[in-house]
């Protein structure tokens, strides 16, 4: 295959359709469904591997996570003992581990990603939902309902800070890993904080109880889900202006964006739906059906793409 | 005879305890992942909200059959509470009280009231409806207009239930492991109470003398102690306590055990689990009648 052809790879947003027990697999090329997996018993979360091998869902009444391979879509393994409601997962290929936070135990579980074996749990707090490792990969942030934002370094795994902010649920770091973006869901709000410090920078309404955060991948835009007000804010990422509101569906949970960072595709957990939004435009291009209630997506990383051969 | 029924999430049923036996008397197929199960104030139906099929499955309790679906919900029905022959259904990620007719089952109303809605009780005489939020605050609806009244400032709070004369109201704040006792008629604050970690059901006594509490994060039971406000005694249960309900005698106390698939039966005279129940996976909500 000649290194032309690379740029054609193929990306896919996956998605969790929580009530039906599946993900399923849209190719952002046609827009189109392509196959639907069976996965553990209400998957809420997904993630991609940073080096796109890997699709991880969380299931949040299985107590599991499901690996499925992104070559041949097919489940490799159901990793349990992740505590009671498992619901997020993010990475650090340099450590080989992947860190979950469950919400009913009120701990982060961190995983070995070749064995999947549980290699810590450590105790957060009341209400654990959302995971961000930060770009290198040196501490992991946990977003919770009750015990603020937990920082754990990465090398010891123990907290070792915490920002009181209640009500926090989706995170996302700057490429750069100078600031990381968080929705503050009680509070119709999303900040900015300095990664260094911790200190919070800038603070914006965006519309009520947003969940889903994903920041763009030049750095430019972050965008977040606002479940009650079936709309996505578009977010000046320096300034944190809210630069549009674009009208979804109902209940619009997750937010991921592709790679070349021309796409953002929305689920409508109550609309099983998945909006599909042009960030030249910010305007609603396609509106997708998916299963029913979905909740996390995940979109094929630029790592994938770039990789030799596919 | 006194049942009990037990919303078991992850395997679509409710399942029905005889208080006598403590055996599973029967297992009533309902929809996607009931998380609450209520019962209507004249005790003949139970309604089990399925969180992951938007509907509400009505139950008939003498002959514990579904009579009856209702889809005209919200998007993630967390429970459901007949007063004012209308049904309330507090809705948790779309953070609407919806309303229906209780006797055509269709939605009459959409009741904005605040993120992450959870439990829902309503005082003695079915006037008004408090909800509590996974966020902030516990909200009261005035059933007969199906408005917004009120709310009391809070924390997050989760499982929460009135005295038996009606004059106090105990809700569990998730968030800062307390149980705290307001004033019905006023609202105030009158008592905050160190529970366990991540307090969620409550079930008081018939007598007025105690209160019963789960505490999720530490697989606890706390006993309260209403004369004196403290707690007597914590009792190991199973993994993640979620409800609990007590007999009419007072002499039993249920607890589903969200993650051990369990329910513990505590005997409250000796304040210890006298039997543990296996049930189907992810029981959660509890009614008695």
């Amino acid at each position: 295959m000649s290194p032309g052809k690379i740029t054609q790879q193929r990306v896919f947003a996956y998605i969790t359709n929580q009530d039906q027990d599946t993900l399923s697999v849209l190719d952002t090329r046609t827009n189109r469904i392509m196959k639907t997996i069976r996965v553990g018993q209400l998957p809420n979360s997904v993630a991609v591997s940073p080096d796109g091998k890997r699709i991880f869902t969380t299931n949040g009444a299985g107590d599991s996570v499901t690996i499925i391979s992104t070559g041949t879509n097919l489940v490799v393994q159901t990793v349990k003992g992740v505590g009671a409601e498992p619901f997020a997962v993010d990475f650090s290929l340099r450590r080989n581990r992947y860190y979950v936070p469950s919400f009913y135990s009120g701990s982060l579980f961190v995983l070995d990603i070749q064995t999947n074996r549980v290699l810590s749990e450590i105790p957060v707090g009341n209400g654990p939902v959302g995971v961000a490792v930060s770009p290198d990969e040196n501490s992991v942030y946990v977003t919770s309902v009750g015990a603020g934002i937990s920082i754990i370094n990465a090398d010891t795994d123990r907290v070792v800070g915490t920002v009181a902010e209640m009500d926090s649920w989706g995170i996302d770091f700057s490429p750069d890993g100078s600031t990381y973006y968080v929705n503050n869901v009680g509070s119709n709000s999303v900040s900015m904080y300095d990664a260094r410090s911790n200190k919070p920078l800038q603070r914006t309404s965006v519309g009520l109880a947003p969940i889903g955060i994903v920041v763009s991948g030049d750095g430019r835009r972050v965008y977040t889900a606002n479940s009650r007000s079936r709309s996505v804010s578009v977010i000046d990422a320096a300034t944190l202006r809210i630069m549009r509101t674009v009208s979804v569906g109902a209940v619009p949970f997750g937010v991921a964006i592709t790679p070349d960072n021309r796409t953002l595709y929305v689920t409508n957990f109550g609309s099983s739906t998945v909006s599909v939004i042009d960030t030249a435009t910010n305007r609603v291009v396609d509106t997708i059906r998916t299963g029913f209630n979905p909740r996390g997506i995940a979109i094929t990383p630029l790592r994938l793409q770039e990789a030799p051969n596919g | 005879m006194s049942l009990v029924y037990a919303s078991i999430q992850n395997n679509n049923t409710v399942s029905v305890i005889d208080t006598e036996s403590d055996e599973i008397a029967e297992v009533i197929p309902v929809g996607n992942n009931p998380v609450q199960i209520n019962v209507s104030a004249d005790g003949t139906r139970l309604f089990a909200a399925n969180g992951g099929a938007r509907s509400i499955s009505v139950i008939s309790a003498s002959t514990n059959q579904v009579i009856r679906m209702l889809r005209d919900v919200g998007s993630e029905p967390f429970g459901c509470v007949q007063a004012q022959g209308k049904l309330f259904v507090p809705d948790h990620f779309s953070g609407y009280v919806t309303v229906l007719n209780a006797r055509t089952g269709r939605a009459v109303q959409k009741i904005p009231v605040a993120s992450r809605l959870l439990n829902a009780v309503t005082d003695t005489a079915g006037r008004k409806l408090y909800v509590t939020s996974l966020v902030r605050n516990i909200w009261i609806i005035d059933t007969l207009r199906s408005k917004l009244q009120a709310s009391i400032p809070a924390g997050a709070t989760w499982g929460l239930a009135f005295s038996p004369n009606g004059r106090r109201l105990f809700v569990n704040h998730y968030v800062s492991n307390q149980t705290a006792i307001y004033n019905a008629g006023t609202n105030q604050l009158l008592k905050r109470i160190p529970v366990g970690l991540g307090p969620i059901g409550i079930a008081l006594s018939n007598d007025g003398k105690r209160a019963y509490v789960t505490n999720s994060r530490s697989g606890t039971v706390s006993v309260i102690q209403l004369a004196a406000c403290r707690v007597i005694k914590t009792i190991p249960v199973g993994r993640l306590p979620y409800g609990a309900v007590i007999t009419r005698d007072d002499r039993k106390i249920y607890v589903t055990n969200y993650g051990a698939d369990t329910i513990s039966v505590i005997d409250s005279e000796r304040l210890h689990v006298s039997r543990t129940i296996t049930v189907g996976p992810g029981p959660r909500g509890l009614v008695i009648i």
